[in-house]
C-alpha cells in the first residue's frame, strides 16, 4: 500500500512538473459564475474574417445580455490543438472552444469539454430542427453531444466551365456516374508534345477526398462500431484503386511526382486556380479564391458509383463548452444563441462560410458569385455523410495518410498499403 | 563575536553565487523534467486526467505492440545518422584542407562554404525541394550522364537520401572548426617530417589527423547527437506523411503533442535518451585509442 502511495505521489509530482503549470488544481472545476455576468474567452482558428464574424455574433449576444462579454481569441491553425490543450492544462480553459469532427472527440474523451446533452434537454432544444441530423451526429461521441454544429458545408466537386465548353463535354450534374466522370476527364486532358498541358482532374492523397471516394465505393476506414479497421475491405481497396488509376493508368491527373515538380505547396486547389485542371474535389472555402482568379466555374456533387452510397464528407465546425470553464452556464447560453439561425446570420452576411442552419442555406446560396449555383449539390443532399470518429481520430487519420502514401507514390500496392494501415489502426484502437 | 570572513570562505560563497543561475537552470530545465519524463513513461497520461500507472505497458507497446512504428523510426534515424555523420566528417576535413591551401579567392570560398549553415532550415528545404524535384536540377544533371534520377523527396525509398544531401550541404560549421584546428598545427612538425622524407599522405596520416583528432571527436559526438535528433527538415519536407522519413524525434513529437499520449511519448524519450547515452559513451571510450591531446604529452 505504502509503495503504491509513493508511486502515486511520484506520478502526480511528475505530471505537475512536466506541464509546469498548476495541474494540481485541475480536478473537475466547479461551475462558477452566473449566466448573466461573465467575461468569456472563445478560441477559434482561421482568418481575420473568421475573427470578425465570431466577434460580431458574440457582440450580438452581448447586446441582449450586457453582463456577458466574449473575447474571441484566434489561434494559428497549425498550433490550435496544442495551444488549447496548454490553456486547459494551465487551468485557464477557454469557455467556448471551436472544434472539428476529427479533434473534438479527443477533447471529449479526455473530459475537458462538457457533454451538452443535459443542457440541450433542459432547454428543450431539438438540434435537428435547426441543422441536418447527420451533422449533429458528427459531434457525438458514444452518445454524448460534445459540441453544437456551427459552420457547415461539405466536400463538393468543382469544374471549369470554360474547359468543359471548349471540349464539348456536358457539365457535371447530380447523379452523374463514375464512368461519365472518367470519360469526361479523358476528353478534358490535353497533351502537347508529350507534355500534359491540361489535366482532366487533379487528385492527391487529401484525406477528406480519399475518404469521400472510398465511401462512394462503399468503403470506410473503420467498422460501424468504430472498434475495428475496415480499410482492408474490397470496397475500400476498389475505390482507392479506381481513384489512383486516374493518375497512374488513365493519366488524366498529375501523380505525386508531378506535384513535386510543380513546386512546394502546389496542390490540386492551386492547379484549378491556375487553370491547369478541369475538375477537383475540394471544399466550398475555395469559392472566393477561384472568383478572384477570374475563373468561370461551377460546383456539383462528386460522381456516384452506387446511388445508395454517400459521396460528400460533411465539413464545418462545432462549438463546445469547456468543462473546466468557470462560466459554463454563460458559455452554454452563448453557444445556444450562436447555434440559432439568428446567431449564425453573420456567417452568411460576412461571406465567411456555409452556415449549418438549414434555414439560412437559401440566403447563403444567394451570396454565391454570379454563375455559380448550389442547386445540383442541394439536390444530392442525401449524399452528405458525417463520419463518426473515435477519440483516436487524429492519430488514425495521420497513420492512414502515412500508410497510403507509398500506394499514392506507386511504391506499394493497395493491398499492401491497406493491410499495413489495418494493422496500425488495430494497434491504435487497442491503445498501444 | 564573529571574526571577519576568511578569504577561502568568501571565495566559496562567490563560487556558489556565480554558479547559482547554472545550477538552478540545470535542475529546473533539465534534471526535473528528465525525472518527470522517466516517471511519466510508466503512466498513461493524456495531459488532463490524473496519470494512471501502467507499469511497463508503454515500453512493451513501443517495442512489441501491434503495428508499432518505433522500429521503423529507429531504422530510419539510424540510416540517416550512419550515412550523414561520416560523410559530413570526411567532407568537412577535405574541404578544410582545400581551404587551408594558398588558393586564389580563398576568403571568398571560406565564406561561401560557411554560408549554407547560416540559412534557416525552412529556406534550405524550399531550395532543395526545387533542386531535388523529380525533374529538378540534380536529376537533370544526372540525366546528362545517363542516370535516371529518383523522386528524391517523394519516393519513400529515397526521401532519407534526399534529407542526407540537404544535411551534407550544411557542413560549413564543421569546416570552420577544422580550418581553425589546421591553422593551429605547428609548421615545424611538417618541416621535421619533411626532412625525414615523409610524403603528403604520410604527413596527413601522422600529423594532420592526430592533431585534428580532438576536433574530429567533437564533431563526431555532436554530429551523432544532432543527426539522431533531426526534426525540422523532416517535418517540413514530409509534414509527417511519408513514413520513409519517420524519424525518432518527430515520432516522439506527434505522439506527445498531436495524439496527447504523454506517457507513451515519455517512454520513447527514455529509450532514445538511453540509446544516445550509450552510443556517446562507446564513442568516447573508443576515442581513447585514436584521439591525441597535446596537453597530455609531457
Amino acid at each position: 500500500m505504502k509503495r503504491r502511495a509513493v508511486l502515486r505521489t511520484m506520478v502526480a509530482a511528475g505530471a505537475a512538473t512536466a506541464v509546469g503549470l498548476g495541474m494540481s488544481a485541475c480536478g473537475s472545476a466547479s461551475q462558477q459564475g452566473s449566466a448573466d455576468h461573465a467575461n468569456l474567452i472563445m478560441t477559434i482558428w482561421g482568418s481575420s474574417n473568421d475573427t470578425k464574424t465570431y466577434q460580431q455574433r458574440a457582440d450580438a449576444y452581448t447586446a441582449q445580455h450586457p453582463g456577458v462579454k466574449v473575447t474571441v481569441k484566434n489561434i494559428p491553425v497549425d498550433n490550435y490543438d496544442q495551444q488549447v490543450d496548454t490553456m486547459i492544462a494551465g487551468n485557464s480553459s477557454p469557455d467556448i472552444i471551436e472544434v472539428n469532427g476529427t479533434d473534438g472527440p479527443s477533447l471529449a474523451s479526455r473530459g475537458v469539454v462538457l457533454d451538452l446533452g443535459p443542457k440541450i434537454q433542459s432547454a428543450g432544444l431539438k438540434l435537428e430542427d435547426t441543422v441536418d441530423a447527420a451533422r449533429v451526429k458528427g459531434y457525438n461521441l458514444k452518445g454524448k453531444q460534445f459540441a453544437l454544429p456551427d459552420r457547415g458545408g461539405n466536400l463538393v466537386f468543382y469544374y471549369n466551365k470554360t474547359m468543359f465548353d471548349k471540349a464539348g463535354v456536358a457539365l457535371p450534374k447530380a447523379g452523374w456516374t463514375w464512368d461519365e466522370f472518367t470519360a469526361a476527364a479523358q476528353k478534358l486532358t490535353i497533351v502537347q508534345g508529350g507534355k500534359t498541358v491540361q489535366y482532366g482532374v487533379a487528385i492527391d492523397n487529401w484525406p477528406q477526398a480519399v475518404e469521400s471516394v472510398a465511401r462512394s465505393f462503399g468503403g470506410t476506414l473503420l467498422n460501424d462500431a468504430l472498434d475495428k479497421p475496415a480499410i482492408d475491405s474490397s470496397q475500400f481497396r476498389g475505390g482507392m484503386q479506381a481513384y489512383y488509376d486516374l493518375a497512374a493508368k488513365l493519366k488524366v491527373s498529375p501523380t505525386m511526382k508531378d506535384y513535386a515538380n510543380f513546386g512546394q505547396n502546389v496542390n490540386r486547389d492551386a492547379l484549378f486556380a491556375q487553370g491547369k485542371t478541369a475538375m477537383i474535389w475540394a471544399g466550398l472555402w475555395d469559392v472566393p479564391d477561384f472568383v478572384k482568379q477570374g475563373l468561370s466555374f461551377g460546383i456539383a456533387p462528386p460522381p456516384t458509383v452506387d446511388p445508395a452510397n454517400p459521396t460528400m464528407m460533411a465539413f464545418g465546425t462545432g462549438l463546445a463548452v469547456g468543462s473546466r470553464s468557470k462560466n459554463q452556464q454563460a458559455a452554454w447560453e452563448v453557444v445556444k444563441y450562436m447555434f440559432s439561425a439568428d446567431g449564425q446570420k453573420p456567417i452568411v452576411t460576412n461571406q465567411e462560410d456555409v452556415p449549418s442552419a438549414t434555414a439560412l442555406i437559401p440566403e447563403w446560396e444567394k451570396s454565391l458569385p454570379p454563375g455559380v449555383s448550389y442547386a445540383e449539390v442541394a439536390q444530392a443532399s442525401n449524399q452528405v455523410f458525417s463520419p463518426q470518429t473515435p477519440p483516436q481520430g487524429a492519430e488514425i487519420e495521420k497513420q492512414v495518410e502515412q500508410d497510403l502514401y507509398p500506394f499514392f507514390t506507386g511504391s506499394a500496392s493497395i493491398d499492401q498499403a491497406t493491410s499495413t494501415a489495418a494493422g496500425h489502426i488495430k494497434g491504435i484502437l487497442a491503445g498501444s | 563575536m564573529k571574526g571577519p570572513m576568511s578569504g577561502r570562505k568568501r571565495e566559496a560563497i562567490a563560487f556558489y553565487l556565480f554558479m547559482l543561475p547554472w545550477i538552478v537552470g540545470i535542475l529546473v530545465l533539465y534534471a526535473v523534467p528528465l525525472v518527470a519524463s522517466l516517471v511519466l513513461s510508466f503512466t498513461n497520461w493524456d495531459l488532463f486526467q490524473t496519470p494512471q500507472w501502467v507499469g511497463l505497458r508503454n515500453y512493451t507497446g513501443l517495442l512489441a505492440g501491434e503495428g508499432t512504428s518505433f522500429w521503423l523510426a529507429l531504422r530510419n534515424t539510424a540510416y540517416y545518422a550512419a550515412i550523414l555523420v561520416p560523410v559530413n566528417l570526411a567532407m568537412s576535413v577535405a574541404f578544410a584542407l582545400l581551404l587551408n591551401q594558398p588558393i586564389i579567392l580563398r576568403r571568398w570560398f571560406r565564406t561561401a562554404f560557411y554560408l549554407p549553415s547560416t540559412i534557416p532550415v525552412v529556406a534550405v528545404v524550399m531550395l532543395w525541394s526545387w533542386l531535388l524535384a523529380p525533374s529538378g536540377v540534380i536529376n537533370s544533371i544526372l540525366g546528362l550522364v545517363g542516370i535516371d534520377g529518383p523522386a528524391w523527396l517523394v519516393d519513400p525509398a529515397w526521401v532519407k537520401n534526399g534529407l542526407i544531401v540537404m544535411g551534407v550541404w550544411q557542413l560549413g560549421g564543421g569546416v570552420v572548426l577544422f580550418l581553425a584546428a589546421l591553422q593551429g598545427i605547428p609548421r615545424h612538425l611538417y618541416e621535421a617530417t619533411m626532412l625525414d622524407g615523409a610524403g603528403a599522405w604520410r604527413q596527413f596520416r601522422s600529423i594532420t589527423v592526430p592533431m585534428l583528432s580532438p576536433i574530429i571527436l567533437f564533431n563526431l559526438v555532436n554530429g551523432i547527437i544532432g543527426a539522431l535528433q533531426v526534426f525540422t527538415q523532416v517535418y517540413v519536407v514530409t509534414q509527417g506523411h511519408n513514413a520513409g522519413a519517420l524519424m525518432m524525434v518527430p515520432f516522439l513529437y506527434e505522439n506527445a503533442f498531436e495524439f496527447n499520449k504523454m506517457g507513451y511519448a515519455s517512454a520513447i524519450a527514455v529509450i532514445f535518451f538511453v540509446m544516445i547515452m550509450l552510443l556517446t559513451l562507446i564513442v568516447l571510450k573508443w576515442s581513447r585509442r585514436w584521439v591525441y591531446y597535446e596537453g597530455e604529452v609531457n
